[in-house]
């Protein structure tokens, strides 16, 4: 018995070294100078925050020199405040339109139910790069091309999908007894939806809340499309430019690092949410007569 | 008045169609048109030519190759995924003290845009600079920095750094399965001399079999759509030799404006995609 607790703490901690160590490399690179880290280090030398200053649009002294501000840091502080614009409106729609079609999906009587659950899933299943270039001319036609409106439509296209399957599977899971009562007791079926069932399925549309803000937060190749070189790209879309600056990596590593640290603040903090996310067998989900 | 279920229930879909289904329309009967045309920018022609653009494809050495990259890049990562989702799940599951820490760090890798995780990916493995050559030259494990983003090993890091970005949501599809296993099933079994292979075949698989498909699934969908990753992380480099199909139809399309050609590879994609979705969702319904 002792060996096997040795051998799960082992485990469990090659796991946390693999789960965080390029997440540490890509850290450490950005609070060091170029020099420190040419050299091969595996700790940060010389720590400094001069990358983060420096993509922020500040010219900074550092430890070898003076280093000028980020040429493109204008950019990329509108890409920051785009992206914060757009993922809470996609997030707030995503869960408008997705609850109540979750709903209908997984507890009610639907005629063309497995039609309509394959069509999501199909429509989940698209290469992005199978509709990338009718979007980019759908979206230059109708003049969303290089708008915030347009990036949020495009990111509703990927995220309702996802988000109503996996509440599918949730509401389907839920206990039915508490709705039952309610309809007895003179509930209507929105009543009884809006009083019982939404309570009870708060954790889980908490956690889809999270999955459709990552989404919309990490999207590149979407974001990249529409807004490449335009006053709506996103944060997303700007970090390509640093593609021209292979010979600053702390820039680079300081930029994506800033990127990531919102995303990882939001699935620390609803985690537990996720964790309890249960994906119900389509097949057995139970339909109320 | 009072509705019936199903006009209730269509009223709800109305957001998710009206959204979903009227956008994704045009552009993939758009697309599909595309393919059956030659489109010319420098003549400003376009040409009907039916189903040459495919036969094209079909014939183009580099678009098979693309394909090869593909498949070896999906099979890989979606095997890693599951190897390191079921055992993230088996490991957290356990009651230790460490636990509640590991499930926090190890939903960081999912909270990473596949950017990021490409340029994490970029820097871990430089040759110059990368972490990894830091520490195995720092160890005295190697003498001088090893070129991981070789031509031959390109395709395996991309799926290694695919398979640390998607496993945890997996780990925890599994995970929230395996906490549904009653403790004294484990207790019966053992009462009754299974061994620990036994236990887990006997007990624990049916009850994760579920999750373990889901994961499987969108692994596959996912791995097989994957585009930003190899644009980002190796540019599908050295050379052609980690450049997916999805990246050589966005090369066409974009930087040659082949628009019809572009089309018609991103429909070949598309049905193999769907191919396998339709497999997978038989898979997911099958009864024993």
């Amino acid at each position: 018995m002792r060996l096997r607790t040795i051998l799960v703490y082992v485990a469990a901690i090659a796991i946390a070294v693999y789960s965080v160590a390029p997440i540490y490399s890509l850290v450490i690179i950005s609070l060091m100078d170029v020099r420190d880290v040419v050299a091969g280090n595996i700790y940060p030398v010389n720590a400094n925050i001069n990358a983060y200053l420096r993509i922020l649009g500040y010219d900074v002294q550092g430890p070898y020199g003076y280093l000028r501000a980020y040429g493109a840091s204008e950019g990329l502080i509108r890409g920051l405040i785009n992206i914060m614009i757009v993922a809470p409106i996609v997030t707030a729609i995503t869960i408008a339109a997705a609850v109540p079609a979750g709903y209908a999906l997984g507890r009610l009587k639907v005629k063309a139910r497995s039609i309509l659950i394959l069509l999501l899933l199909a429509s989940r299943s698209l290469p992005p790069v199978s509709v990338a270039l009718p979007y980019f001319f759908l979206f230059t036609q109708t003049g969303l091309r290089a708008t915030l409106l347009g990036m949020i439509i495009i990111h509703l296209t990927i995220t309702i999908p996802i988000v109503t399957w996996v509440l599918m599977g949730f509401f389907a899971a839920l206990p039915r007894d508490l709705e039952r009562a309610a309809r007895l007791d003179g509930c209507s079926r929105m009543g009884a939806f809006a009083r019982v069932v939404l309570p009870m399925a708060g954790p889980g549309i908490a956690a889809t809340a999270v999955i459709a803000f990552l989404f919309s937060w990490n999207d590149f190749f979407f974001s990249w499309l529409i807004s490449q070189g335009t006053p709506a790209a996103t944060y997303n879309a700007q970090l390509s430019g640093f593609f021209n600056f292979q010979n600053e990596p702390a820039m680079f590593a300081a930029a994506v690092t800033l990127q990531i640290i919102l995303a990882a603040v939001v699935a620390i903090a609803l985690q537990k949410y996720i964790v309890r996310l249960r994906i119900v067998d389509p097949g057995t989900v139970v339909i109320e007569r | 008045m009072r509705l019936s279920d199903t006009g209730l229930a269509l009223i709800l879909l109305v957001p998710l169609i009206a959204l979903v289904f009227s956008i994704n329309i045009y552009p993939i009967a758009y697309s599909f048109w595309l393919s059956l045309n030659d489109v010319s920018l420098i003549r400003q022609t376009v040409e009907y030519v039916g189903l040459q653009q495919y036969g094209k494809a079909l014939s183009d050495s580099l678009f098979i190759s693309s394909l090869q990259v593909s498949a070896r890049f999906v099979v890989e990562s979606v095997a890693l995924i599951m190897l390191a989702s079921v055992g993230m799940a088996l490991i957290l599951n356990e009651k230790t003290a460490i636990a509640p820490a590991l499930k926090v760090l190890v939903i960081l890798p999912w909270a990473l845009s596949e950017f990021a995780v490409a340029i994490a990916g970029r820097f871990f493995l430089d040759r110059n600079y990368g972490f990894l050559n830091a520490l195995l030259v720092g160890l005295g494990i190697v003498d001088s920095p090893l070129y991981f983003l070789n031509p031959i090993n390109a395709v395996d890091w991309l799926a290694i750094f695919y398979a640390w970005n998607i496993a945890p949501i997996g780990a925890y599809f599994i995970l929230s399965a395996l906490q549904t296993i009653p403790e004294d099933l484990y207790k019966q079994a053992k009462t009754d001399g299974a061994s620990a292979l036994q236990r887990f075949r006997i007990v624990t698989f049916p009850f994760i079999r579920y999750a373990i498909l889901i994961t499987a699934v969108l692994a596959t969908i996912l791995a097989a759509s994957s585009i930003v990753l190899s644009f980002a992380l190796t540019g599908g480099g050295p050379g052609f030799a980690s450049t997916p199909a999805t990246l050589y139809g966005f090369r066409v399309f974009f930087n040659a404006q082949d628009f019809g050609y572009g089309a018609a590879m991103s429909w070949l994609i598309l049905v193999m995609v769907m191919v396998a979705s339709v497999f997978y969702f038989r898979l997911l319904t099958w009864r024993r």
